[in-house]
């Protein structure tokens, strides 16, 4: 059967053009999801691990003292829990002190494992809500919080105010100053309420744009 | 000539040590700490923090040491003529400004807030 010299074209075009469409199968995946000012990704993520431990970080890329807590976080509580299920951590990297997505990629290497999603939100808003939430008068930002297992973001204006929360900023209380090791005694007494049999199910979103 | 030196010696360390301190002080203006360090550099320098003050109170102490070394020296200059020679105008203006960024160093942290507002700029 002989075919026609359009059907032939189009066939040409077809294999041209849709490989350019196709997302390239290797390329680099980002280490991170990006949010939109929603933030319904995130909050599909924390609601999706509803019963284990969540861990939510709003930090700079940049800042220095943010990076620290990071990597002393990354000491004491994620070296010796690598694989633990019962706990999902959601880093917030947002655009202060000049910060840009292109910041949030070598930061988002201090805390890896496989139940930790990193996310870059652009505009900022996720420390503008959990100022709300916390009702303090200052951007909230360089803050460490611990949500119960039973916690449900359920308002997507709201945020839930966090179960146990530490911070590194001026103008908040000193003994709330973020102490890597009473966070890591904090994580174990909220991980205590979950037994290892019932933290299947969804982990942090694999990254993704939103 | 030896007391001098000295002197030029202990106000330069206060500088130094000032700089130090108002450089971990002032880690997190912009993002110029990891643009410069990476990001493990940045980490390391906001290590530094706990030790700021004892940065400055070590540069405080040298300084302090430094100002009674030279205006001692210039009041036995003074009274007893001077076998040594008088410490000259610039020593005193390395000395002053030295002060100046001892203070700048010590409210670094309060400046940089000042400077800087860490609020993103769509919030504003």
């Amino acid at each position: 059967m002989s075919k026609s010299p359009m059907s032939l074209i189009a066939a040409g075009a077809l294999l041209t053009f849709v490989p350019l469409a196709a997302p390239a199968a290797d390329a680099p995946q980002k280490p991170y999801v990006v949010l939109g000012k929603s933030l319904s990704q995130l909050r599909a993520d924390f609601n999706a691990n509803v019963g284990k431990v969540r861990m939510l970080y709003i930090v700079g890329p940049t800042c220095g003292i943010c990076l620290r807590g990071m990597s002393d976080l990354q000491e004491t509580v994620y070296s010796k829990k690598i694989d633990d299920p019962r706990m999902v951590t959601f880093v917030v990297h947002v655009p202060t002190l000049g910060a840009h997505e292109a910041n949030v990629a070598p930061a988002s290497r201090l805390i890896t494992n496989r139940y930790t999603t990193h996310y870059w939100e652009e505009t900022g808003i996720t420390g503008r809500l959990m100022q709300q939430a916390m009702g303090v008068d200052k951007y909230v930002w360089d803050f460490w919080a611990i949500y119960a297992p039973d916690v449900r973001w359920s308002d997507e204006r709201l945020m839930p105010a966090p179960s146990f929360w530490q911070h590194q900023l001026g103008g908040l209380p000193p003994e709330r100053r973020l102490d890597a090791n009473v966070f890591a005694s904090k994580v174990d007494e909220f991980l205590a309420q979950v037994s290892m049999a019932s933290a299947t199910g969804p982990a942090a979103a694999p990254p993704k744009s939103q | 000539m030896q007391e001098r030196k000295k002197i030029m010696a202990s106000g330069g360390s206060a500088v130094g040590l000032s700089m130090l301190a108002s450089f971990v002080g002032l880690c997190c203006i912009g993002p110029w700490t990891v643009a410069l360090l990476g990001v493990s550099g940045a980490v390391s320098m906001a290590r530094w923090q706990p030790f700021r003050p004892y940065i400055l109170t070590m540069a405080g102490g040298i300084l302090a040491w430094a100002f009674w070394r030279t205006y001692r020296l210039r009041r036995v200059c003074l009274a007893e003529g001077c076998a040594e020679k008088k410490p000259g105008k610039a020593m005193y203006i390395s000395l002053w400004l030295s002060a100046v960024l001892l203070v700048l160093a010590v409210f670094a942290e309060q400046l940089q807030w000042l400077l800087i507002d860490p609020t993103p700029a769509a919030l504003r």
